[in-house]
């Protein structure tokens, strides 16, 4: 065994510089890793804009979750419909620095689109909902005219507690031929999630307060 | 120059007064050492078969003092004295005494339908009881590995009883020896272990078949002799034999899948100069390409594929000796299935009880590879040399292994480069010491001692997933075997070590933390790397008999073995999510070697027109590494949060596993017009803590096969067609709640094949057609990873054309 191992250097001259030890290879590319979501909400009735945020740096499962919390246009007696334009920005936090993906995903505008549903929300991708306390609009669209949903209008319906569903799917063509649709959203109300093709890129559930 | 010896040596009663009058009370001779005459070129040109008859004078030791020509065609006079002289038996015995007595030898020639490399396939059949393993063992032929010509090793041994295939997203499959998957399985190519990313379900056996001149399959616990992971058992794929004649030999072979399109070329030459009549060289390659292939309903998007192999092979021998030094690359591009979605449990589960998946209209015949993808290449260099003198023969392999392995997933136009990346650079040294037979009066002693080392590294890049390794490893064994006339004994022992060494980003080991499964305390800190240590030793045996129960018939083989295994890498120390699968993996590691005590009782038989190998087999499997649903403390199913959705959480365990199985084939009707092939296998495992079924063993099975002999027709010899009927039952035993889906349903598939030599004025070309599957049945595997996602591919017609030169 001695001879097995005095042979080492020899194995590590043949196998090059070793790097078996070194991680810093990993800085060399973008993993492009979605870790960050973040929602910011404008209106009229807003001094600022209210940001809340699905986060999990380390991507170890994690997460720090803010509730979402938005103003009715009325008061506690009576509900009053209350718009506003709901941004998305994502971020990449694993690779040292934070880096905003968004923009990324706006480029490939035509084969991603954001879906938003859950038990508060009525809108394309959830259908009629008489229990939600938001609807959900798109405002944006992308070269070939369908949703992207970066950019959105919501209006709150209610008063109450429920929870807002987000995902960013990535709907890359395939075998040259777009996967992404006019009706994404309506074959997910009608058929769900398994009904579409394309991938999950980002998927979490957010609490929401209307009060 | 053609070479050929069609037959083994045939041995009958004396037909005259050759023998003394008291050799009615001895037990003749057995043959224990082959020998294929030459085949000569004088009788070629005319195309000349014969028989011809020598009579051998054996002494008390079994070996050929004298042989006489008797009768036959003189032409094969030399040939046949020559192949003779060089015969070994177990010696005659008269009153339980070795004695020395003269014997006749038959031997038959017919002109070569092939080359050199045919000496290799008359010696083996299928099915046909192995005489040197004590476990059961099959040996494709040639004619069996050209049968699969353009597929994957899992493809070209699924057909040997006990042996199942789990097919991947990919063009890619791994073969599954008695309902042990690739970990437990060890494959050894020219006697070097194959290193590779092993553990992942979509990483195939990056091993071209088409460099193969046999391939052999042992099933049951190899661990003694090949070293750890040979629990299930063991592949041996030994190159053709090198060309030792003057001049240049070759092969080719054209082939032709319906399915995905798919052609195949490959070409093999050997060359021995005139100049230098003791160097053989050696050059070969074979080039696949694959369009998508297709289910009967329906394209399976982006499993287009292409695959190159090339290799370069020298050897010189002088009298006590030979040097070879050899080099090969395997390189394969396949798209994985579009319909691996990336998805969260709950679509992940419905999506199961689709009919077809959602973009499948999409979906057409092209051969482009698309995003999610996978590119490997496989280097492989060898220098060997073996040496043998009166004091016994050494064997000693170097080896140097570079597996690169690189997935693509589908990105933003932005992204570049592969996702994951991890190249494993393995050298390994192999001697093996056989010391001289030592032949008593009893009977002979074979065995010796051998020697394995093996430094790797294994590096990786890309999303944290594992990290990077370093490890020694070395085994020490010894085997002896006795030869009686009527039985075969052999035992053996190992011990077995390994040393690895583990560096962890901060980001990967804060993880472990996190989970609990790793502290600092027991690493440690250099740089901005965390280095942790693990060692294990372990140790198996091995006795095994082998009994002539009757001569040359019937032989019965017992074997009691051992075998171990080290814990895999991701086994210890994986975490994240995995693309195939929703669920969020994390290994353990403190998980300890794997051991697994089995015995097998098999029994072959062989005779004029039936001949069969069918096999029991039971083993209990300590430390049996299990990937499973990990639950709280408060034993509540675990999830992970992850911003792709909440996840189940799996980890790998340690349970106590017992499997046991029967497999075996046979054969009606060798030289019949009409012939009849059965085989079947059937497998159970359980977990010994809760009796629960352990998870993908292959359902039971049973194929027939009948057979037609058609006698020739002008030019075209061997022609035989043949139907299979194939039944898969459902995998009724599975664990409830252990997997994502129900087992599918049982099925039935029918083959067909067309197989015939033409026989040319210069070169005889074999042909085949092959059909699979051939009323395009829909139907799903239980062991294949595909089912989760689409059907399996339909039917597939398989047409070759080859020659050897």
């Amino acid at each position: 065994m001695r001879h097995f191992i005095a042979l080492t250097p020899l194995f590590l001259a043949m196998n090059g510089c070793s790097d078996v030890h070194d991680h810093d290879h990993d800085h060399d590319h973008n993993h492009g890793v979605p870790t960050t979501l973040d929602l910011t909400f404008t209106g009229d009735n807003l001094a600022e804009p209210l940001t809340f945020r699905w986060t999990d740096p380390e991507n170890d499962g994690s997460p720090v979750i803010d509730t979402i919390t938005l103003p009715d246009g009325g008061d506690a007696a009576e509900h009053m419909a209350q718009e506003y334009t709901l941004t998305v920005r994502i971020y990449a936090d694993l690779e040292g620095e934070s880096e905003e993906l968004t923009g990324e995903i706006d480029d490939d505008a035509s084969f991603h689109q954001m879906l938003f549903w859950g038990d508060a929300v009525s809108g394309p991708a959830t259908g009629d909902n008489p229990d939600a306390l938001i609807s959900h609009a798109y405002s944006d669209e992308d070269a070939e005219g369908l949703p992207l949903g970066l950019t959105n209008t919501v209006q709150t319906l209610a008063l109450g507690e429920g929870s807002l569903d987000v995902m960013l799917r990535h709907l890359p063509p395939e075998n040259d031929v777009a996967v992404k649709t006019a009706d994404l959203a309506e074959t997910v109300a009608n058929e769900g999630l398994e009904a579409i093709g394309g991938d999950v890129d980002i998927q979490v559930s957010f609490p929401i307060v209307i009060e | 120059m053609m070479l050929a010896a069609p037959t083994s040596p045939c041995f009958g009663a004396p037909a005259n007064a050759v023998l003394d009058e008291s050799t009615s009370s001895i037990l003749q001779p057995k043959l224990r050492q082959n020998v294929h005459p030459t085949y000569p070129e004088g009788a070629l040109k005319d195309h000349i078969h014969g028989d011809v008859s020598v009579l051998v004078d054996v002494n008390e030791l079994g070996d050929v003092l004298n042989a006489t020509f008797e009768n036959g065609p003189t032409i094969f006079r030399e040939a046949a004295l020559s192949a003779a002289r060089q015969l070994l038996f177990f010696p005659a015995e008269k009153n339980g005494q070795a004695v020395a007595v003269t014997t006749r030898v038959s031997f038959h020639f017919a002109p070569p339908p092939h080359d050199e490399d045919d000496l290799y396939e008359l010696e083996v059949h299928s099915n046909v009881p192995d005489l040197e393993d004590t476990r059961a063992r099959t040996t494709l032929t040639k004619t069996e590995i050209e049968r699969s010509a353009g597929r994957g090793l899992a493809e070209t041994v699924n057909g040997v009883p006990g042996v199942d295939i789990s097919t991947g997203t990919s063009d890619t499959g791994k073969p599954i020896i008695r309902g042990h998957h690739e970990r437990r399985i060890l494959v050894l190519y020219d006697g070097i272990r194959h290193e590779s990313q092993k553990w992942g379900p979509d990483h195939g056996t990056e091993i071209d078949p088409f460099s193969a001149g046999t391939i052999s399959v042992i099933r049951g616990a190899a661990g003694v002799r090949y070293g750890p992971d040979a629990m299930g058992g063991v592949i041996l794929i030994e190159p053709p034999p090198l060309r030792s004649k003057v001049g240049v030999g070759g092969t080719g072979l054209l082939a032709f899948q319906s399915n995905g399109l798919r052609p195949f070329g490959a070409f093999r030459m050997d060359v021995v100069p005139k100049t230098a009549e003791r160097l053989t060289m050696r050059v070969e390659g074979n080039v696949a390409r694959g369009a998508n292939r297709t289910t009967p309903d329906y394209v399976l998007g982006n499993t287009a594929s292409k695959t190159w192999n090339v290799g370069t092979r020298m050897r010189y021998w002088w009298d006590t000796g030979t040097l070879e030094a050899s080099w090969h690359r395997h390189d394969f591009s396949g798209g994985i299935f579009y319909g691996v979605q990336s998805s969260s449990p709950q679509a992940f589960k419905a999506q199961l009880e689709q009919e077809r998946p959602p973009t499948a209209d999409l979906w057409s015949q092209t051969y482009t590879i698309d995003r999610p993808k996978q590119q490997v290449t496989h280097d492989r260099a060898t220098l060997s040399m073996s040496h043998h003198g009166t004091w016994g023969k050494i064997d000693t392999r170097y080896a140097f292994q570079h597996n690169i392995r690189q997935e693509y997933e589908q990105v933003r136009s932005a992204q570049s480069g592969p996702q994951y990346s991890f190249t494993l650079r393995t050298h390994s040294v192999d001697s093996v010491y056989t010391h001289p037979v030592k032949a008593m009066s009893f009977g002979r002693l074979e065995g010796g001692l051998g020697l394995q080392g093996m430094f790797q590294e294994n590096v990786y890049r890309g999303i944290p997933l594992i990290p990077n390794v370093r490890s020694f490893s070395g085994g020490l064994f010894g085997f002896e075997r006795l030869s009686l006339p009527r039985a075969d004994i052999e035992i053996g022992g190992r011990i077995d070590g390994l040393s690895r060494d583990v560096f962890f980003s901060p980001q990967e080991f804060s993880k472990h933390e996190k989970n609990g499964t790793l502290s600092l305390s027991e690493c440690s800190e250099i740089g901005t790397t965390i280095q942790c240590a693990n060692t294990y030793e372990t140790g198996s045996v091995t006795v095994g008999t082998l009994i002539h129960a009757v001569p040359d018939h019937i032989d019965i083989k017992v074997d009691l073995s051992s075998a171990n295994r080290f814990p895999n890498l991701d086994e210890l120390y994986l975490s994240g999510s995995a693309p195939t699968f929703p669920v969020f993996a994390t290994g353990t590691p403190n998980l300890d070697t794997e051991t697994s005590w089995g015995g097998s009782l098999t029994i072959g038989a062989r005779f004029v027109e039936f001949e069969g190998e069918v096999s029991a087999h039971a083993s209990y499997i300590d430390n049996y590494i299990y990937f499973s649903p990990e639950r709280t403390a408060d034993d509540m199913p675990a999830y992970e949060v992850t911003i792709k959705g909440t996840w189940p959480r799996f980890n790998y365990n340690a349970v106590d596993a017992t499997m046991l199985g029967i497999d075996g084939a046979l054969s009606f009707g060798l030289h019949t017009p009409i012939g009849l092939h059965l085989s079947g296998s059937a497998i159970r495992g359980r977990n010994t803590a809760d009796g629960s079924h352990l998870l993908w063993i292959p359902p039971d099975q049973i194929d027939a096969t009948l057979i037609g002999r058609v006698p020739p027709v002008g030019a075209l010899e061997s022609l035989h067609v043949g139907f299979t009927v194939g039944y898969t039952a459902k995998q009724s035993r599975v664990a409830a709640d252990a997997d994502f889906a129900p087992p599918p349903p049982a099925f039935t598939l029918l083959d067909a094949s067309l197989e015939a030599t033409i026989q040319t004025r210069h070169v005889p070309i074999r042909v085949g057609l092959i059909a699979t599957n051939l009323l395009n049945k829909k139907y799903r595997e239980y062991t294949s990873l595909l089912r989760y996602y689409a059907d399996n591919p339909g039917r597939n017609l398989h047409a070759r054309v080859g020659i050897d030169f």
